[in-house]
């Protein structure tokens, strides 16, 4: 799962241009469709063909997991053989999927990983967002300076301040007694998503702030009441990517996190492969599989908006 | 909008409720870390006096012989890009803005200059201690330079569609400011501060080294050799995975039946996380039977290969557990585009005469344009740091080329090298703080790159 | 006056509230340790003990934790917590990493805070184990799981292949032939031997032959300034490794340091002979009933009949963090020497297949009879009594230890899977090992 900078095509010069990417790309309103542009392919034939390329693609695509899943069937002693067991798949998988439940305390991990997961997505929404308002709709001494020293960021990844981070984190005590805010707070802000929204706010015609203007609105007013309803998409994608990153994040709860009940599920995972001083390969996969279980669902959920909230932006 | 309004302002209501309540429960129940914050905060600004001060006689004990190059340089370069920027814009008072230019140079120099301590200005310090000292005074010029000339470069704007309260902006900006400034430039400052040191962790003395640091890790055959090895695996795994994903989009955009179901199996691995994926991976690739791909091989042919003892293969073996993990994701944005693909276009083009292959690169390639350039950066940057799962759980390293390793581990990249350096007892914190500021230069600079040039060629439609 | 006499009162009503209260308050001391592993009951045996000093010391509380089940890692986030000011009382620390936790100035000396019955105790240790754990003539630690490699095989494979079951090879060249026959039988295992390629095998053979591994005595009389990699004796291993590899008789999972995976491959029958530690005997004899596996147990194989001078140690200690109160820290010195006191000491290894440390353990359980019923786990203590308790089975210690075994395991990998020279590829780990001593000691500034 790649890091979440840096931030998704929202061109920096088609404005410039005089464009917007929904005037240019809203063939809707132009009339086609891309099913009609390629009708006269279809021409009344199923297309054996390409239904059979997406099967292969597929397929290759899903073998390691199938091979995990059915290694996640199997019982210590039964993935302890050499060739695993193929074919059929063993019976073992609720007595594996149980075990990381109530001996690994998966469900509490969960738990704890989601609410690590939302407070960065809602945190680093809401911070963006706002600052996005400020650099959109403000004028102020120190603009250019002060987006600058933002969008600099953006080049400097948390590997880089792991040990400082680490050494802050020490004198304030959060790694062992505020494991949450430790997990949290220092990556609250997004360059990336000051710049998304910035740029989106950006696409979004003056005159709807003047309008509010005149309608003496407040700043905050004009963001709940117009900037955010026209933003879910981008919202969306943002909190999607944003919450399926920090459910993936490993190393820096394990430096942190020194108390098991208050793990992410990524710690759960490497729990998992260390168990009784053999690795219990059918365990494992069953971790790395109810592990990835929530980001999967949140990204089947909210496919349709991903994509909208990256390819298109409304014009209101 | 296609959605109601009154569903919307539910919505809206019911996120804003849920984000209250999470505030609150937060602010709550961490409510005694909040305040060990605050006293941190506290304690930092009332030492920041002090701070002052200590800089203050640092820069009154520092020989001038010292300090001079780093002032000579730092102005020369606010000068010199003050000068370019008169030469393109007309700028009223240029002398001023010169003199300007070159003031702001001198101070912006004395941030990093001041870091490392004026060290590299020290007669006795090495040739290539020297040359790096003159490279971060000019970079730390540049800091404050930049703004400087975007400053210059304004342009006037309606007040219209501004609100009035300046204030706010501030206000609003402040969050993210602070943030970033606590906990991504001062740690940064003090990676660089540690940088300069060589340290043995978890022993607390150390010893100041100036550059050396930087000067060992260039001569050191094995962090050349994992630089390498780095470079070509990413460059295997960009150029795969955009290919292929490309290929991929292409064929799942293909209006059929249960497309959308097509793209959910073929999107999904993105959302694992790079350890499980190597631990998948790992199940696939182990020596003899118990790795699935050397048991249909040995069933199938007679023959067993050694996947993760091999040097090449090993590297392969990371390149492949890396693509198919990235691959979804650069699915999933190049469907996207394609989605924005014209169709008018495309039609004209056929009647025109084009065939698909000339239809996709003259017009389809050119509108994907800022999704690649997206994703090279995305691509790039996994390669680079979150490729950190999938060699620990694979390889550890890799197999080590040459008599005992000389050569460094065969899949021993960057990333895995710096934290081997950073959390093995006894290993040199120094060095693998020199690595982090390396690996951060090297991303900027290939980021940077990539806006300059890529981005030039990225076409928007009009 | 009256007003004195009220105060009086209220005085003696506070020093007896307090008093109590002041009594009643526990101790708490700390410990982390790596058996904490889901299947793994070793920790519950840490526990029984700690229960039981606890009954018996009703002002101390212990609380025992494994935050993982790796000793680096265990170590790194000791430390990482120290840094916070959160350090554990006790640390189970590996052997290797001994220097490094003296350099660190975390821990405090046993032989400074044990009282005199305690350091009395100690001449009770085994010889080579007390040695190991010693530095200028101080006890750092308190030695207590001790465990050595030992050769497993295949019963089975042994009688196919013709040969006696009963008398495995006991010296490199035994074990050269033992693998010829093994592999000339009519249906051989994919390979004859198969064992973690680890530093810690090689550091036994050298001990064996009375090698030094580092200069300085091993590191003991002065820091080790540079190591043996290119002594005769390095050669000789390194010549059987390939010699092994060569013939087709030596695979490994392809994972340096790969205990486990080893394990499982050969209880799988995919090789007759395999190398593990004591520790995992239980482990071992329960798996090979279930494989039906016919489990043979000996002691490592030696380079060569000449080399008799016995092993060294490996395995941990538990060393007292500083910075704790001095009832913390004399709970802490009460708890550990009770914790390897003879009683428990016998019950740790009955449990666990560690080798008892102290003699009167091991004189003990020769007595009851024990080593007769269980033969398995009397091969590493009779391998580690016949040490001779030299320099030699001191064992080296030095500080970057972590990253001086990582060279000479890609000393060992690039002899197996690189096809370098033995020559070549231990005088390359030489050099980087050197470098790496270097580049410490100018840190650490001795």
């Amino acid at each position: 799962m790649p890091n979440e900078n840096p931030s998704p095509p929202s061109p920096l010069s088609h404005k410039e241009r005089g464009g917007t990417i929904a005037n240019s790309l809203s063939h809707k309103e132009r009339g086609g469709t891309i099913a009609n542009s390629l009708s006269h392919m279809r021409r009344g034939r199923t297309r054996w063909g390409v239904h059979l390329a997406l099967i292969v693609v597929c397929g290759l695509i899903c073998i390691p997991a199938l091979y995990a899943l059915q290694l996640a069937t199997l019982t210590f002693d039964a993935a302890f053989r050499s060739p695993p067991q193929l074919f059929p798949p063993g019976n073992d998988l609720v007595e594996n999927v149980s075990a990381l439940f109530t001996r690994l305390q998966f469900g509490n991990l969960m738990l704890n990983t989601t609410i690590v997961a939302l407070v960065v997505v809602v945190g680093k929404t809401a911070l963006s967002l706002l600052a996005g308002l400020a650099f959109v709709y403000f004028q102020f001494p120190g603009k250019t300076f002060l987006f600058f020293v933002v969008l600099l960021t953006l080049l400097m990844p948390t590997e880089i301040i792991l040990l400082p981070l680490f050494r802050m984190m020490s004198e304030l005590e959060w790694g062992s007694l505020n494991p949450r805010l430790a997990l949290t707070v220092p990556f609250l802000a997004s360059a990336t998503g000051v710049f998304l929204f910035r740029q989106h706010f950006a696409n979004i015609p003056r005159e709807l702030a003047e309008a509010a203007q005149l309608d003496g609105a407040t700043p905050l007013r004009f963001l709940s009441n117009v900037l955010i309803p026209m933003s879910w998409n981008v919202i969306g994608a943002q909190a999607l990517i944003q919450f399926i990153a920090t459910w993936n994040a490993y190393l820096w709860p394990v430096l942190i996190v020194q108390d098991a009940s208050q793990y992410v599920i990524q710690q759960g995972v490497r729990s998992a492969s260390s168990s009784g001083g053999q690795t219990d390969f059918g365990l494992l996969m069953a971790a790395g599989i109810i592990a990835s279980l929530p980001p999967l669902l949140l990204f089947i959920l909210l496919q349709r908006q991903f994509m909208n909230g990256f390819a298109l932006t409304r014009d209101k | 909008m296609e959605d109601s309004p009154r569903f919307e302002r539910l919505w809206t209501r019911t996120v804003l409720v849920g984000v209250v309540v999470l505030s609150a429960y937060l602010l709550i129940t961490e409510w005694d870390g909040f305040v060990r914050l605050a006293a941190w905060f506290w304690a930092g600004l009332s030492a920041a006096p002090q701070s002052l001060s200590n800089i203050a006689a640092y820069y009154a004990a520092l020989p001038f012989a010292q300090l001079l190059p780093s002032l000579i340089i730092g102005a020369l370069v606010g000068i010199g890009m003050t000068w370019r920027t008169i030469y393109h814009t007309a700028q009223p008072r240029p002398i001023l803005t010169l003199l300007g230019g070159g003031l702001v140079g001198a101070f912006s120099a004395q941030i990093l200059s001041a870091t490392i301590q004026h060290c590299t200005y020290l007669p006795e310090v090495a040739a290539a201690e020297t040359i790096g000292g003159w490279v971060i005074t000019a970079l730390s010029a540049m800091m404050f330079l930049v703004p400087y000339w975007a400053y210059l470069k304004r342009a006037p704007v309606s007040q219209a569609g501004y609100f009035r309260q300046r204030g706010l902006a501030y206000a609003f900006l402040a969050p993210t400011l602070v943030s970033l400034f606590v906990f991504l430039y001062y740690p940064s400052v003090q990676t660089i501060l540690l940088s300069l040191n060589a340290r043995r962790f978890p022993i607390r003395t150390e010893k100041f080294v100036c550059l050396g640091n930087y000067v060992s890790l260039a001569e050191d055959a094995i962090y050349q050799s994992s630089f390498v090895t780095t470079v070509l695996i990413t460059l295997a795994i960009v150029t795969l995975s955009l290919a292929i994903a490309l290929g991929v989009a292409v064929l799942a955009s293909q209006k059929v039946r249960g497309a959308s179901i097509y793209r959910t199996f073929l999107i999904w691995p993105f959302a694992l996380s790079p350890v499980v994926t190597g631990v998948i991976f790992l199940a696939l690739f182990r020596d003899g039977q118990a790795g699935l791909i050397n048991y249909v091989l040995t069933s199938g042919f007679g023959a067993e290969v050694s996947w993760l003892r091999t040097p090449d293969l090993a590297r392969w073996v990371i390149v492949i557990a890396s693509v198919w993990n990235i691959l979804g994701f650069n699915i999933l944005f190049y469907v996207a585009g394609l989605q924005g693909v014209p169709p008018e276009l495309l039609e004209a083009a056929a009647i025109d005469g084009a065939n698909k292959p000339q239809r996709f690169f003259s017009i389809t390639f050119p509108l994907l344009s800022p999704y690649t350039f997206f994703l090279l950066i995305t691509n790039v940057t996994y390669s680079f740091y979150g490729i950190y799962g999938v060699v620990d759980a694979l390889t550890s390293g890799g197999p080590p080329v040459g008599p005992a390793g000389i050569y460094g581990g065969a899949t021993n990249v960057l990333i895995f090298k710096l934290y081997e350096d950073a959390f093995t007892p006894g290993a040199p914190i120094g060095s693998a703080a020199a690595q982090a500021i390396i690996l951060f230069i090297c991303i900027a600079g290939l980021t940077l790159f990539q806006f300059r040039f890529v981005e030039s060629r990225v076409t928007y439609a009009e | 006056m009256k007003f004195s006499r009220l105060f009086l009162v209220f005085a003696a009503l506070c020093a007896f509230a307090i008093a109590p209260l002041h009594a009643q308050e526990p101790v708490t001391i700390s410990m982390v340790h790596i058996f904490g592993a889901e299947n793994d009951d070793r920790g519950g045996l840490i526990q029984a003990v700690a229960d039981e000093f606890m009954l018996a010391n009703p002002g101390i509380a212990i609380e025992l934790s494994s935050p993982s089940t790796d000793y680096i890692e265990l170590f790194n986030g000791a430390l990482l917590a120290a840094d916070q000011g959160q350090a554990p009382t006790i640390i189970q620390v590996e052997e290797g990493l001994t220097q490094l936790a003296v350099d660190s100035g975390f821990f405090v000396p046993i032989g400074d805070i044990a009282n005199q019955e305690q350091l009395a105790s100690l001449d009770d240790l085994l010889p080579v184990v007390r040695e190991y754990y010693s530095i200028g003539g101080t006890l750092y630690s308190v030695p207590f799981n001790a465990s050595n490699p030992l050769m497993f095989y295949n019963k089975g494979m042994f009688t196919a292949a013709g040969i006696d079951p009963e008398t495995p090879p006991t010296t490199f060249e035994e074990v050269l032939a033992a693998c010829a026959a093994i592999m000339a039988a009519p249906e051989p295992p994919s390979a004859c031997m198969n064992f973690p390629i680890t530093a810690w095998f090689p550091e036994q053979w050298i001990a064996m032959q009375n090698g030094l591994i580092a200069d300085n005595d091993n590191g003991r009389t002065a820091r080790a300034t540079a190591v043996n990699f290119d002594s005769p004796e390095m050669a000789r291993i390194g010549e059987w490794y390939k010699a092994m590899d060569d013939a087709g008789y030596l695979t490994y999972s392809g994972t340096p340091n790969d205990y486990q995976g080893e394990g499982i491959s050969f209880l799988s029958k995919t090789t007759a002979i395999t190398i593990n530690s004591t520790a995992g005997v239980s482990l071992f004899q329960r798996f090979s009933k279930i494989q039906s596996v016919d489990l043979g147990i000996a002691p490592l194989p030696t380079p060569g009949a000449d080399a008799v001078n016995g092993v060294t140690v490996g395995g941990a200690s538990l060393w007292v963090t500083a910075g704790n109160t001095p009832e913390q820290t004399q709970a802490a010195v009460d708890f550990i020497f009770f914790l390897t006191n003879t009683e428990h000491d016998m019950a740790w290894h009955q449990g666990t297949g560690y080798i008892p440390t102290r003699i009167s353990s091991i004189d003990a359980l020769t007595a009851s009879g024990w080593f007769d019923e269980n033969p398995g786990f009397a091969i590493a203590v009779a391998q580690l009594q016949a040490s001779a308790g030299n320099v030699a089975n001191a064992g080296a210690i030095m500080g970057p230890s972590a990253e001086v075994r990582g060279v000479l395991v890609e000393a060992l990998q690039s002899i197996i899977d690189g096809g370098e020279t033995p020559a070549d590829a231990l005088a390359a780990a030489k050099s980087r090992a050197d470098a790496i001593l270097a580049d410490y000691n100018s840190v650490v500034g001795e």
